[in-house]
């Protein structure tokens, strides 16, 4: 059909297939074959549009191969990778299939040239990723599911909302750089919020993905809200209302990553940080800025992914994942301990940690521009997260009170997850030359200078600083068995509770009018039954002698009135 | 209060004592070497000796103190949303690969 099968094809095609073969080996080399052939595929491709098709008088563009695109499709390929390495155990078709249709559906919305093929896919991570959470198989991860899906579903909605106004007011469905102001263009940048887990619109993102099961919680956090990025690179661009949503996001879900008790929730709140420095890096719209952004965006799949492992392994040899209940494991799990490290430091972003590569691009892009707001608060959110994703994750994991846990290191399939993903991460950091070269655009940048070296040293080193000398004091912040109220209370609790009493209001309104309507009805119903039943004046029997009376009556007045 | 710290609680203090003194001493390195190299940055702010230091340190007191007085409001009972929510379950043992160390 087309002369370049798009690598979406690859992933479909390898989850319709991937049932009938065997459990077990030939089953993981199979899936783990399919991201490779999709990453090969993608370094391949030439640059250019192909794979069109016409839909309803529309082409759709499945194949958009330039610098943006082909650098997220990497990114996702290899994720896609490492995140299946890391589910070499599993043993669960519904997961295996899911992991492949939202890893292909993501990779298929990168490529998308026009709205509506980006449409599909959009939904379509949304229906495959939600089976990653229910996959845990309990009440609570149902109900979650539930909410998570109604959310992405509602993003996609927003999106097809969005184009429909935007084909109206232009006529096209081209996926190109739009301006905000139309009605349109609100909606679309709406629907991308939401999946980017914009203030406000972000909560989904810390309720679901520690709900998911372990392996599913990694796979989650590389895909949707990089997705997200990479969307409003492409449409919004140098966009300035996204430099305080940016910044706002970078800074506020660090408060929550201090005093929540769930590691894991801890790091969804740090992803969304995370995801703050690329929308500002994408607000500020110079290719700096953009390669910022993008590098940013790679960065964080595997640093991120790096994290959720190390927790996610911990969780499977423990049963648990809180502050409360973990300690003491650095002897126990020195493995996991080393590649969890690995990932604080890059999120740290101490010199050779792909952070100091990565994230220096947004903050340099910032300085640029002179926006010396938007740099203090990204500053700020760099100095929290060493704190939450660095500082908090290892030390209370594998320092910190000993609860006499002894478990068992990890199994060998998440060390070598593990392992390859470290192994990424200081590659980032060791040889920013040739990673810049795969960015977007070209841009002449030098990570490694004494000044920025020095200065990234000091602010991580005085944070562990103040970390421990305010540790065991009364001012310390330390989590403790609870659950954090985000924005979701209001459609959990307040909502629903106002809900209820405007249903006990509604119901009482009801049952009174009811009662009164009622009373109306059988009074006008006894009024005509005193009529017109059988006792009343209508029913009663007239005489045949007043009827002829009244007939010579009525003949004589016609009778005169012919004459008069 | 007198109450005898068991010796392996006590080794842990020692070595935490030490992780910040060594801390200490390297921060202090860090600090006073901004005053051997010439500062390149975007912002006046950043020409300050020992900038980034106290912003780090600053920072980290600040994100306490404001995480310390908002917690008791933000935070909740772990049975809250119970049971749509999945804080207070228990992870399904069937998913775990639960294994003690041979010791």
């Amino acid at each position: 059909m087309f002369e370049f099968v798009p690598p979406v094809f690859y992933f479909l095609g390898a989850a319709l297939l991937l049932p009938f073969i065997p459990q077990g080996i030939l089953r993981g080399l199979f899936s783990l074959a399919v991201p490779v052939a999709a990453g090969w595929a993608i370094w391949t491709a030439t640059q250019g549009v192909s794979a069109q098709t016409d839909f309803m008088g529309y082409t759709l563009t499945l194949m958009r191969v330039d610098g943006l695109s082909t650098f997220f499709g990497l990114a996702f390929s290899l994720a896609a990778f490492v995140c299946l390495i890391y589910a070499w155990h599993i043993r669960d078709t519904v997961q295996q299939v899911s992991t492949l249709l939202y890893a292909g559906a993501a990779i298929g919305a990168v490529f998308a040239g026009d709205l509506i093929t980006l449409f599909v896919f959009w939904e379509g991570t949304a229906i495959a990723s939600v089976f990653l959470i229910w996959a845990r198989r309990t009440q609570g991860a149902y109900f979650t599911g539930l909410r998570y899906l109604i959310v992405q579903i509602g993003s996609g909605v927003i999106l097809l909302a969005g184009i429909v106004l935007h084909v109206n007011s232009t006529g096209s469905i081209a996926f190109d750089s739009m301006i905000l102001g139309s009605a349109a263009s609100w909606t679309i940048l709406l629907a991308f919020g939401i999946k980017a887990a914009f203030p406000f619109l972000h909560n989904w993102l810390e309720d679901s993905y520690p709900a998911a099961t372990i392996t599913g919680t990694v796979i989650l956090s590389a895909f949707t809200t990089k997705l997200a990025i990479y969307a409003l690179a492409r449409g919004f661009a140098g966009t300035e209302e996204l430099l305080f949503i940016g910044a706002a996001m970078a800074v506020v879900p660090s408060l929550y990553a201090v005093f929540e008790n769930d590691l894991r929730r801890t790091l969804a709140y740090a992803l969304n940080a995370q995801l703050g420095f690329m929308v500002v890096g994408i607000g500020i719209g110079t290719e700096l800025a953009v390669n910022g952004a993008a590098a940013h965006a790679f960065a964080s799949i595997f640093y991120k992914g790096l994290l959720f492992m190390g927790v996610g392994a911990v969780l499977y040899r423990t049963g648990t994942a809180k502050v409360t209940e973990l300690g003491g494991l650095a002897k126990s799990m020195p493995w996991t301990m080393a590649f969890t490290l690995v990932g604080a430091a890059s999120i740290a972003a101490l010199p050779l940690f792909s952070g100091f590569t990565t994230k220096s691009l947004i903050l340099s892009a910032a300085g640029n521009a002179h926006m010396l707001w938007v740099w203090g608060a990204l500053l700020f959110a760099s100095a929290c997260a060493v704190y939450h994703s660095g500082i908090k994750i290892i030390y209370f994991t594998f320092f910190g009170e000993d609860r006499g846990l002894t478990p068992k290191e990890a199994p060998l399939n998440m060390k070598l997850a593990m392992g390859v993903t470290a192994a990424i991460c200081l590659a980032v950091g060791i040889l920013p030359e040739q990673f810049y070269a795969l960015l977007p655009y070209d841009v002449d940048y030098h990570a490694y200078s004494f000044s920025h070296v020095i200065t990234q040293l000091q602010l991580v080193v005085f944070v562990l600083l103040a970390f421990l000398l305010v540790k065991n004091t009364r001012f310390f912040p330390a989590p403790r068995a609870t659950v954090s109220l985000d924005t979701d209370w209001l459609y959990r609790k307040v909502i629903p509770y106002l809900l209820g009493h405007i249903a006990t209001i509604v119901e009482r309104i009801w049952t009174r009018w009811k009662r009164d309507a009622n009373l109306v009805i059988s009074n006008a119903i006894q009024a005509s039954y005193r009529t017109h039943g059988p006792q009343g004046p209508v029913a009663r029997t007239w005489p045949t002698g007043s009827m002829v009376l009244w007939v010579a009556a009525l003949l004589g007045i016609t009778l005169l009135l012919t004459y008069i | 209060m007198t109450q005898k710290t068991p010796p392996h609680k006590a080794g842990s203090k020692n070595r935490e004592n030490r992780l910040v003194w060594i801390t200490l001493a390297i921060a202090v390195l860090l600090g006073l070497a901004d005053f051997f190299y010439e500062q390149h940055g975007h912002f006046e702010v950043e020409h300050i000796k020992g900038f980034y230091a106290l912003f780090g340190f600053a920072a980290l007191v600040v994100l306490f103190l404001i995480a310390k007085i908002t917690s008791p409001l933000l935070t909740r009972d772990e049975n809250y949303y119970a049971p749509t929510d999945t804080v207070a379950e228990d992870y399904p043992e069937d998913q775990l690969g639960r294994e003690k160390q041979d010791v």
